[in-house]
């Protein structure tokens, strides 16, 4: 198959994916505990009123939606790039650790700083994320390879299992604090504030557009080490930049949300399922895929316990465990 | 005395672990108080347990019984805190300088409140395991809590146990008495049959709502003639549970005539997240975490310092 043949059988399928993107949007902002039609939702976006309690529903569940939006992406995302650099199938964000560095920074925010609004900690979260990866890069480059996959992977287990017994640590001997914690552990887009969506879009806007960027380099990658130099590719360089790109998505979509597993995991398996191994087209599918997912089991999370609902963190564990089972047992995964 | 005892001993020394710590500490000799014309034998949790002496060292754990003993004007030498009260202190409570107060965080300070030498152990609910029991057992009568882990018991039936052990009956009744009739006061003829809910909202997750007219805070509203929300009753019923999960868009199922809200986990700008929240039919009373516990565990202290916290709510909801 010609390159120019691959792509456009592939132009389609990302379409179609951007209309389910629309869709399961629509959907996040029509279904739910309390059920509003789609036309009061037309209405309320015609000419809203702030008595019409509708409205007000519809109105609390725009931020949940966009929290949705760019967490789903920036996941999606995320995943894929880790992949590509670490070329591990079984890596997701949180192989770096990003998810045990910001865990453990919002314990602290709460039980050393007394913090307890989510503004306030999302920059805890962000900034633990970052020193964490940051930290585990250094560690895995040491010695004579540098950075190679599975020293990063190595060094992001055991910093992950340092982290999280001091996490666990700090939990047990202080329970207000564990009081605050589980529920920002549990991952959920309940009671997202819009001026917290909005402070955390543009990292995750930027982190979007490099990661866009970088489908060329992760393919040279993928190749190998040795193959990589020898098209000029400056190997260690190109890792730390794209693992820098999955970082901040991460770490901007852990703070808004707490710790979402599977959605960075499963989304780039399903994107090469449909794409085969070239990044270029692993990149976008994934950033397609994951806010489908996402908002997709938010929804379901909204209307399988009425009148409660299960946080979207709990349903992903749910349909997220089976569904990667079933991937690998189909078929071989798609090589890295 | 050091005294490495063996955990696991017969039931029967455990039974009359009070004969044992007399025996075995030359300390807890000296401290046995008066014997008890009638040895008053509790039902609990982990079985059963009679108490001979009038005691005089008792350790409380658990807010109920705390304030059973303070009310029964007597001081315990040792307590437990609650660590999510605001500064870890209980409005209501004036805790003896003397006594120790030990932290729950940890989980149950066994070895503490040992070396308290008590001759009374008191608690509702934190002690959850047999094995923890039988050490606490051990050293002193112990009474646990109730059989289910979530029942309450009635706070009446706390200060009635605890005349009996210590050989005030009257004073006991008398108390009983004068809370009830501080309840009984706050009647108003415009609470009867008027709907209360008692709920929370778990900034950034859900609502949980109390879905059981037995709770120990649904007794308090009844007394005042009022009736458990019956949406919420129903929600009750079909899960089975006494408290109910419900989502932030469910605004209509908190329409109670009289809805005791609290926020845990944020401040009042969270209710923001409840479409419709503001524009609820009855009277909301956002209560602090400190008049839910007291309403949630009542004891003869707590009610009516949560009573005097609602009072101008339920006036209102009285009024309408």
């Amino acid at each position: 198959m010609t390159m120019a043949a691959t792509k456009r059988s592939l132009v389609p399928g990302l379409v179609i994916l951007a209309v389910a993107v629309v869709a399961v949007a629509l959907l996040s902002l029509t279904l739910g505990s309390r059920a509003v039609g789609l036309d009061a939702v037309v209405a309320a976006a015609r000419d809203y009123q702030s008595g019409n309690s509708d409205h007000q529903v519809i109105a609390n569940r725009l931020p949940r939606t966009l929290a949705g939006l760019l967490v789903g992406v920036a996941l999606g995302l995320a995943g894929a790039v880790m992949q590509g650099v670490t070329r591990n199938p079984l890596a997701d964000p949180g192989l770096l650790g990003v998810n045990a560095g910001a865990a453990l920074a919002v314990v602290c925010a709460i039980s050393v700083f007394g913090i307890t609004a989510a503004t306030g900690f999302v920059w805890f979260a962000f900034a633990g994320a970052t020193v964490v990866a940051v930290l585990v890069y250094a560690v895995g480059s040491a010695g004579r390879d540098g950075a190679t996959p599975v020293k990063l992977a190595l060094a992001g287990a055991a910093v992950s299992a340092a982290l999280t017994s001091v996490t666990t640590a700090v939990l047990l001997a202080d329970a207000s604090t564990f009081d605050r914690y589980r529920f920002w552990t549990v991952g959920s887009l309940t009671g997202r504030r819009l001026d917290l969506v909005l402070t955390l879009a543009p990292f995750i806007g930027v982190g979007i557009v490099v990661a866009l960027c970088l489908g060329r380099l992760l393919n040279a990658l993928s190749l190998g080490d040795e193959l990589a130099r020898g098209l000029g590719l400056r190997v260690g360089l190109a890792r730390a930049g794209a693992a820098a790109a999955a970082v901040v998505l991460c770490g901007a979509a852990t703070a808004m949300t707490g710790p979402i597993w599977f959605v960075g995991l499963v989304v780039p398996h399903l994107a090469r399922l449909l794409t085969g191994p070239d990044h270029r087209w692993i990149l976008p599918y994934s950033a397609l895929l994951g806010p489908v997912l996402l908002l997709a089991a938010d929804v379901l999370g909204r209307l399988v316990a009425p009148p409660g609902e299960l946080q979207v963190g709990i349903v992903l564990a749910f349909v997220g465990a089976p569904f990667l089972i079933v991937l690998i047992r189909r078929r071989r995964a798609v090589e890295l | 005395m050091l005294h490495h005892a063996k955990v696991l001993r017969t039931a029967f020394l455990l039974v009359s672990a009070a004969f044992v710590a007399g025996a075995c500490g030359a300390d807890a000799q000296e401290s046995d108080g008066l014997a008890l014309a009638e040895p008053v034998t509790v039902e609990h949790r982990f079985g059963s347990t009679t108490i001979e002496h009038v005691p005089e060292r008792i350790v409380t754990i658990d807010l109920q019984w705390t304030d059973t003993i303070l009310a029964m004007g007597v001081e315990p030498v040792g307590y437990t805190v609650d660590s999510f009260m605001p500064d870890t202190t209980v409005p209501w409570q004036e805790l003896p300088s003397g006594a120790k107060a030990m932290s729950l965080d940890d989980g149950l300070p066994v070895e503490e409140i040992i070396a308290l030498d008590p001759d009374l152990i008191l608690a509702s609910f934190s002690i959850t395991d047999k094995e923890t029991y039988d050490l606490l057992a051990a050293r002193a009568p112990t009474i646990a809590g109730p059989p289910s882990a979530d029942e309450v018991t009635p706070w009446q039936e706390l200060v009635r146990t605890a005349g009996d052990f210590l050989d005030e009956k009257d004073t006991a009744e008398q108390l009983v008495a004068d809370v009830e009739k501080t309840v009984t006061d706050a009647e108003q003829p415009g609470l009867v049959g008027k709907t209360f809910l008692l709920a929370q909202y778990v900034v950034g997750d859900g609502i949980t709502m109390v879905a059981d007219e037995k709770d120990g805070s649904s007794l308090f509203f009844n007394a005042l003639g009022m009736e458990l929300f019956p949406p919420a009753l129903a929600e009750g019923r079909r899960t089975g549970a006494t408290r109910a999960q419900v989502s932030t868009e469910r605004a209509d199922l908190l329409a109670a005539d009289l809805l005791v809200f609290l926020v845990n986990g944020g401040d009042e700008s969270d209710l923001a997240d409840i479409p419709g929240f503001d524009a609820l039919p009855g009277t909301v009373a956002i209560a602090d975490y400190p008049t839910v516990v007291g309403l949630n565990t009542p004891s003869p202290l707590s009610l009516p310092y949560s009573l005097e916290q609602l009072r101008p709510s339920l006036q209102e909801a009285a009024g309408t």
